[in-house]
């Protein structure tokens, strides 16, 4: 035979004898879209999984199906006797852990999911107040699909800049960088709807405290620069020279939009751990609820110094409560160790030094324009 | 150096038959009658003309025009003395010449001549009175624009170079023939401009053509492949035209351009990956129109390529990367076909290619039908069916769609081919598999040559200054240098800013 020949066997030789990939026909595949984790009382996981149907015929646009094991991966095999197509967690969108399993300490699941190289890292976790079970199973009216409608609700409102972001990728780079700890979106069903209630903080990976919607906001304020997140704040009106009268609210609300928004942390002092946290915000004035001079620039600044204030008071009271569940998603541990040369920190070491720290709260409000109010 | 040895070589080969074993005409004009019926197989339109002063004329009755044998040839040949310079003299026939061998005779008879013998002479006057059996020129078929010139070559070398040449008044526009095929005896030209096309290159071309031992050449696309750098490959590395001002542009670049008498389209040389996806019209329309026409024929190359193939190897390997919101569509019309993903694309892809093979073999008339049995029964029927996934039908449309953007049919026809080897691939082993396709199709066109210079030329190697008239086309004050994929002697077409006034 001739070189060339020789080559083309070889190739063809190679070909034949490898064979096909293994292949997973997409229709033969049970599309898990999203999982829950509980915990049951033999300290066990108990799994739900929402599949995707595909069957034009079917009712349901989705079935639910859940096992009890050890382990994750256990409990998939354990439903997979419960389906007709192989599970498959490629089309993950988003991952709920109850309140309980992240108290427990979620580390372990999440970890499962971030080694599995289908699943995408950009999937949203979420921490769910009573039964994930109970919430992926439940029947509601006008929720043809409950994992969509999750998923919908939860990129819709991170997008939106309401709530700060938590995907895989991010939550497990807060999890392993010392100094910063993740934080993850609070759900709560019932009542034929599915809301989001607030951010839980974690410490290391142990659920210890709560946030609501409004302090989510600030978190973000101090974490993220905004572009689209608007937010609602109420101040004292007895500084304002507003007629009192029975119809009008005790308090002076307005609705502000946010043009832009910086936030910086330095590090003032490393021996007494003093942190200064400056806030510029450029806002956009959308509503107010009660009789004001928005024309006149004395009462408009005067506005801006109370919102101010009360913008300051809010940040150092979620910074307090922070502080002292001991969890720190605003990452003050990564500017201290930014700052000092050679701290060696690590997070249990800033856990330790973190109830001690300090910060200066300073915000620069701006309101750029008033137009759309009336 | 291996140039060199070849270059002494060819005109051996050539010069082998001349003077050795050729007859001499006889003296005797019987005999010369005789000699001449047995060498043209005693043809039925051979005929013979014995005037009374002792002129014999031979002639193929079909090949001549009777007009001019009776006014330029006959009416003069009579009351004169029967010697072939009276009659060489006396011929009102622009193209005469005197023959001594009988080989010559032959030939000349073949393309048209009337053989005047003298009796007593060893000599002969043979004079072309051939008939002009040709088309008027038309308008372009395959490469039909609106702006523009409208014309096309016809299957006349001689008008073809004419046409050429009006379009091209210039002196340097060189014009060199051979005969090509044992049997056919094809007439074939070399033109290039002197000064701009590169020597080598002419040479090589030159040298290529001289080599050819084939008994028939019938068309330009044959000899192209014939003279190809690699005839193995699947892309074609020279372009054919019908366009005259296309074949201008290309001797213009510093290209060369082979004519084959009998064939419309002439073959141009060096040519880039780049060129097959230009049209002429891209010349005419404004830069801005142009490039987003050119970036749109790569892009629906691309598209028409590897469309199928991903959405195969999607579907059966990697279901990771489809859309969610596609998914259950997708899943739904997917999960009524009874067949995996490969085999599902490979039979709607061999349908659209049943459909377009059997509407380019049938008369334009019964064709159209063509295409309420592929609308209907296909598009509509298979997916009702459970044949095919809809889905897949509008990928394997739009593709098909694609392939036909490309400007050139050689090309086109390429695209059509390369999807199969690729769905095969994707349907094996998914992504790796089309990555393995594609990079053996990059290496592939890398290591393609025409006439010597790199066939992915702009791109590879990169000459970033030609990039400006090859994916893209800029403003013609910008595209003042030729591409040095040719490598012409004169880079410069004008000085930029004269243009820009």
């Amino acid at each position: 035979m001739s070189p060339k020949i020789n080559k083309l066997f070889l190739v063809l030789l190679v070909v034949l004898l490898s064979g096909c990939a293994d292949s997973r026909t997409l229709e033969r595949m049970g599309l898990i879209t999203t999982r829950g984790y509980d915990l049951t009382e033999d300290k066990q996981i108990l799994v739900t999984m929402v599949l995707l149907q595909i069957d034009p015929e079917a009712k349901e646009q989705t079935i639910a199906l859940s096992a009890t094991a050890d382990t994750s991966k256990g409990a998939r095999s354990k439903a997979d006797l419960k389906s007709p197509k192989k599970l498959q967690s490629g089309q993950l969108r988003v991952a709920l852990f109850s309140e309980e399993v992240v108290r427990a300490g979620l580390i372990n699941l999440t970890d499962t999911l971030s080694r599995d190289p289908a699943i995408s890292d950009l999937i949203y976790l979420g921490v769910v107040e009573g039964s994930v079970h109970e919430l992926l199973t439940q029947k509601t009216e006008g929720i043809s699909d409950t994992s969509q409608f999750i998923y919908k609700e939860l990129e819709q409102n991170i997008k939106g800049e309401k709530i700060p972001s938590s995907t895989m990728q991010e939550v497990m780079h807060d999890f392993y960088a010392p100094g910063v700890d993740p934080v993850m979106p609070t759900l709560k069903g019932g009542n034929g709807e599915i809301t989001i209630t607030g951010m839980a903080l974690i410490k290391e990976d142990k659920m210890v405290g709560k946030i609501n919607t409004q302090e989510a906001f600030y978190l973000k304020l101090i974490n993220d620069r905004f572009e689209a997140g608007s937010i609602e704040l109420s101040i004292d009106k007895s500084e304002f020279d507003i007629p009192d009268s029975e119809e009008t609210p005790e308090k002076l609300t307005v609705v502000i939009d946010t043009i832009t928004s910086y936030g910086d942390i330095d590090l003032i002092n490393k021996n007494n751990l003093q942190f200064e946290l400056k806030v510029k915000l450029k806002t956009r004035l959308l509503e107010i609820n009660q009789a004001y001079d928005l024309k006149s620039p004395a009462k408009l600044e005067k506005l801006e110094t109370k919102l101010c204030e009360k913008i300051t008071s809010d940040l150092e009271a979620l910074i307090e409560k922070a502080r002292q569940t001991g969890a720190d998603p605003f990452g003050f541990g990564e500017i201290y160790r930014k700052s000092v040369r050679g701290s060696n920190l690590t997070s249990a070491k800033w856990h330790k030094m973190y109830p001690e720290s300090k910060v200066n709260v300073k915000v620069d409000l701006e309101i750029l324009r008033t137009g759309v109010v009336e | 150096m291996f140039f060199k040895k070849q270059q002494s070589l060819a005109p051996d080969r050539i010069k082998k038959e001349t003077t050795d074993d050729k007859e001499l005409i006889p003296v005797s004009k019987d005999e010369f009658i005789s000699i001449m019926k047995q060498r043209l197989q005693d043809g039925a339109d051979f005929k013979t003309k014995e005037l009374a002063n002792g002129f014999t004329l031979v002639f193929l009755d079909t090949l001549t025009d009777k007009k001019m044998l009776n006014k330029d040839i006959l009416a003069r040949l009579g009351g004169i003395s029967a010697t072939p310079d009276e009659a060489l003299k006396s011929i009102t026939v622009s193209s005469t010449s005197k023959q001594k061998y009988i080989e010559d005779g032959v030939d000349a008879i073949l393309k048209g001549a009337v053989l005047v013998h003298s009796a007593g002479y060893p000599v002969i006057i043979s004079a072309v009175v051939a008939t002009q059996e040709n088309r008027s020129l038309t308008k372009p078929e395959t490469e039909s624009q609106v702006m523009g010139p409208q014309i096309a070559f016809n299957e006349s070398l001689a008008t073809n170079i004419s046409l050429l040449r009006r379009f091209l008044t210039n002196a340097n526009l060189c014009n060199e023939s051979f005969t090509v095929g044992k049997q056919t005896n094809s007439a074939v030209a070399l033109l290039y401009l002197k000064d701009i096309a590169d020597e080598e290159m002419v040479d090589r071309m030159r040298e290529r053509i001289q080599g050819i031992e084939i008994d028939s050449v019938m068309d330009s696309s044959n000899l192209s492949q014939l003279i190809e750098d690699n005839s193995m490959g699947i892309f074609p590395q020279m372009l054919l035209t019908e366009r005259p001002d296309r074949a201008c542009s290309w001797l213009l670049n510093g290209k060369l351009v082979v004519l084959v008498d009998g064939s419309v389209q002439v073959i141009g040389a060096p040519q880039s990956f780049m060129e097959f996806f230009e049209s002429m019209e891209d010349q005419n329309v404004r830069w801005q129109i142009a490039t987003f026409l050119r970036l749109l024929r790569m892009f629906s190359m691309v598209v028409s390529v590897f469309f199928t193939p991903i959405y195969v190897a999607a579907l059966t390997f990697h279901y990771e990367i489809i859309p969610q919101t596609l998914l259950v569509p997708l899943g739904e019309s997917r999960s009524r076909v009874p067949f995996p993903p490969i085999i599902e694309a490979l039979l709607l892809e061999t349908m659209i290619e049943l459909l377009r093979e059997a509407a380019a073999r049938l008369p334009t008339k019964v064709g159209q039908t063509m295409g309420i049995v592929g609308g209907i029964v296909v598009g509509t029927a298979a997916v009702d069916a459970g044949f095919t996934s809809n889905i897949l039908i509008i990928i394997i449309n739009v593709s098909a769609l694609s392939s036909f953007t490309s400007p050139n049919y050689m090309m086109g026809n390429v695209i059509r081919i390369l999807r199969f080897p690729l769905i095969i691939l994707a349907g094996f082993w998914g992504f790796y598999g089309l990555m393995f396709g594609f990079c053996f199709l990059l290496i592939h066109l890398i290591r393609q040559s025409s006439l010597g210079s790199p066939f992915l030329a702009p791109f590879y190697p990169p000459r970033f200054a030609d990039w400006r008239d090859s994916i893209i086309r800029l403003p013609i004050g910008w595209t003042n240098y030729r591409p040095a994929q040719t490598r012409p002697l004169d880079r410069k077409k004008y000085r930029a800013r004269k243009t820009k006034q």
